[in-house]
């Protein structure tokens, strides 16, 4: 009857005690960690922290065993990246390893490669980027001109990959590349597992943001040879491949939450004087939060059923969006103060100032809102 | 979903289907009782969903009702019907008789003797009316008026859905028990928010079959970029006010007994039916916009069966609380910390 299958799903009680523990290991980690640089969530990176996350087993926890996995529940992995989240700890270096370059490389990649790689990810040893964007390709991804050659040293890779979040600081990158020229602009495409290690032939240039970060960075590639074996999955087959690693990228937590320690913050700030139009500002925010939150849990279980649920994850996640991208211009509303990062701000001016100017990329990474609108709409019918 | 409430989703979807139509929606309007579908939904036991065998009922619990609601909500049944529900189940609560028919659900506090109620659903029709003494802040009284024909001074809402005046002369039967003060507000939102969640669902559907058929610039509409989007942007306020409201009615099937109304209290629906009101209250807002814009003018008429739905949303949203005062209850719940911080009270339930 319901055009989306999102369920109510109910953590099961081993992921609910797992919550107490990670509050534990936050508040222990983070204890001195300043309020504003909460505000960064998923973008602020911290290599020691993430190797704490890896002492812990949380990264890659889902996976078996022999690649360094704890074969925990998706359940359990979902409380665990809640709880990051929420609490606005520097998950960005293992973030993307964990999220869908690690599960990418156990479904499509070689048993080597498993064995030399996914152990390094769950220790927080081994971070990745998502080399998809180009100059020239964004929304229209399988446009991307990026080329690799085989030849009698391996792959030679030419072109730019562009947007690639913390590239500067990543072991490897995995591309989206052209393998062969095809008729049609889905087929001929391949992904590579590309070392970011100094060798020739590959320049990453970091790229300041609005606000002031070397967030993401340019990506040259000028004759660089990887290995035959660099090859992921196979050849030509990168473009279903792509599509199984954005749906990774799309159902989990993060796509509601960025500005949740901007709402925390902000209620603290008002308190219990709140007069009756904060009251209601933030009651209304604290509806759509729950709410969400519940829509993201029933991805989640249609996740652990084994189900693809890519048109629910696009409704999720344009609702997330829009919800977490208005949450600076509400807060600024309720606040005579102005967003300041100079000396003398406080820690609510900064993060309001930095969720203030990286709100306008919540509806652009991953995919834009019209490009989600647009896999909706399909859902409908009526594409 | 349990097998035995999607058999009640087929069951009321079958039976609002088939036994309702556009034509009897206006003969509705125009103030003729659709007595044929009240008999059938009385039959079917939907009135007495919640209540114990030994008073005629299903026994079921608040998720059956959630089918109940959005299935009255989809076909905008001219009943009062979600009332009765809500009015049986105070009864019985309070260990009083239960009469058969139509209730009159009384939506604000009221006294025991001779006094006069207003906005009641379908008041007319009524065998009785039952509703909540109480001021407020202590626990309530379930009160049943039924004694013989008290003054009704017709009125209605802006989906010409009767909301009357009724002046009673007599005094109450009181129960036994009491219950938390703001019962019939609390469940009272709850099921606007189940009735509102099928109307929205109601306009995304005809909204998308619309897009297919209509043709201009020598395509469906709905071939158009533009059109796509918006109805996207739809059908994502009908899934969050679908999951909102779900939730709410888990958390009512999941109750304490002995729950207060408290948001955030274990046990205690009033943190979920607060946010399901909210969240469906503001799709109430952009839901409508959308479906009307896809339809152009035609939606603008009367003819056209559109606005069965959306004038129910915006009649709806204003009743048991608008989406701005449940937000005000939320605040309040947050800001002066009974809660403990957002995050942990998002997670805790
Ligand atoms: C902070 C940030 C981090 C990022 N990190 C990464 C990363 O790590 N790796 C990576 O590969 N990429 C990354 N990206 C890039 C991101 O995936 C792209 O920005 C996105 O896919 C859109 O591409 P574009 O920016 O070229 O915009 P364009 O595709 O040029 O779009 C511009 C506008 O036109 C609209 N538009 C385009 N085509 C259509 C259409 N057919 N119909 C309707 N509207 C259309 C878009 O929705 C958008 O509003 C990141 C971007 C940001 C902002």
């Amino acid at each position: 009857m319901s055009r989306f299958r999102l369920d109510p799903c109910r953590l099961p009680p081993e992921a609910e005690s797992l919550r107490g523990e990670v509050r534990e290991f936050l508040a222990k980690e983070l204890g001195d960690f300043p309020t504003w640089k909460r505000a960064y969530t998923w973008m602020g990176s911290d290599a020691a922290f993430s190797r704490k996350v890896g002492e812990r087993g949380w990264i890659g926890m889902t996976w078996p065993e022999k690649y360094g996995g704890r074969e925990r529940s998706s359940f359990e992995r979902y409380v665990v990246l809640e709880e990051m989240l929420a609490a606005g700890a520097p998950v960005a270096a293992h973030w993307i390893a964990d999220r869908q370059s690690g599960p990418l490389l156990m479904k499509y990649g070689t048993e080597e490669q498993r064995h030399d790689i996914l152990p390094r990810i769950c220790r927080g040893e081994a971070f990745f980027c998502i080399g998809m964007s180009e100059p020239d390709s964004g929304s229209d991804l399988a446009s991307v001109r990026t080329r690799a050659d085989q030849t009698a040293n391996g792959w030679c890779i030419n072109g730019t990959k562009l947007w690639t979040s913390g590239a500067a600081q990543c072991h490897y990158m995995i591309a989206l590349v052209r393998t062969t020229v095809a008729e049609k602009k889905h087929q001929g495409l391949s992904q590579f597992l590309v070392p970011l290690d100094g060798r020739d032939g590959i320049t990453i240039r970091p790229i300041r943001d609005l606000a002031g970060n070397d967030h993401f960075c340019e990506v040259t590639f000028e004759d660089a040879i990887v290995d035959d074996d660099a090859l992921i999955g196979d050849e030509g087959a990168g473009w279903s491949q792509v599509m199984a690693e954005l749906a990774y990228e799309r159902s989990g937590p993060e796509r509601y939450l960025s500005c949740q320690p901007l709402l925390a913050e902000l209620a603290r700030h008002l308190g219990a004087q709140a007069g009756p139009r904060e009251r209601a500002t933030i009651g209304r925010q604290v509806a759509h939060l729950a709410t969400l939150r519940q829509m993201t849990l029933s991805l989640a279980g249609l996740l652990d059923r084994g189900e693809n649920p890519a048109l629910e994850a696009a409704v999720t996640k344009d609702l997330g969006g829009v919800f977490e991208q208005d949450l600076p211009g509400i807060a600024q509303s309720l606040l005579s103060d102005e967003p300041r990062t100079d000396d003398g701000a406080d820690d609510l001016q900064q993060i309001l100032a930095h969720l203030m100017q990286n709100a306008p990329s919540f509806s652009l990474r991953g995919g834009t809102r019209e490009v989600l609108r647009g896999i909706i709409a399909r859902g409908l019918g009526l594409r | 979903m349990s097998e035995a409430r999607s058999m009640i989703a087929d069951t009321v979807e079958r039976l609002f289907s088939e036994s309702l139509d556009q034509e009897d929606l206006a003969r509705a309007e125009n103030g003729v009782w659709p007595t044929a579908l009240w008999h059938a939904i009385e039959e079917t036991g939907l009135t007495r969903a919640l209540l114990r065998p030994e008073h005629g009922g299903a026994d079921g619990d608040w998720l059956d009702v959630f089918e109940i609601a959005r299935a009255l909500g989809r076909h905008s049944v001219p009943l009062p019907v979600v009332e009765t529900i809500l009015a049986t189940w105070l009864l019985e609560r309070a260990e009083l008789d239960i009469p058969d028919g139509p209730l009159g659900l009384v939506p604000h506090p009221t006294t025991t003797t001779a006094t006069r109620l207003q906005r009641i659903p379908w008041g007319r029709a009524a065998r009785a009316y039952v509703g909540l003494t109480n001021d407020g802040r202590t626990d309530g009284q379930v009160v049943c008026f039924s004694g013989p024909s008290p003054d009704v001074a017709a009125g209605c809402n802006i989906a010409l859905d009767a909301r009357d005046t009724v002046t009673i002369r007599e005094t109450a039967a009181v129960g036994t028990t009491t219950v938390a003060p703001n019962t019939v507000r609390l469940y009272g939102a709850l099921l606007r928010s189940g009735q509102m969640t099928g109307a929205l669902e109601r306009i995304l559907d005809q909204s998308v079959q619309y897009a297919t058929e209509r043709v201009q610039f020598g395509r469906p509409i709905g071939n158009f970029q533009i059109i796509q989007q918006e109805l996207a942007r739809l059908a994502g306020q009908v899934a969050e006010a679908t999951t909102a409201t779900e939730i709410a009615f888990r958390a009512a099937a999941e109750a304490r007994p002995n729950a207060t109304g408290e948001i955030g209290a274990e046990g205690d629906p009033a943190f979920e039916i607060a946010c399901a009101k909210v969240v469906v209250g503001d799709a109430a807002e952009l839901g409508p916009r959308i479906a009307h814009q896809v339809h152009g003018a035609i939606g603008f008429t009367y003819e056209h069966s559109l606005h069965f739905s959306t004038r129910r949303l915006w009649a709806w949203r204003a009743e048991f609380g608008l989406a701005e005062e449940w937000a005000a209850d939320l605040g309040t719940a947050v800001q002066h910390d009974l809660v403990g911080g957002i995050w942990p009270l998002v997670t805790s339930r």
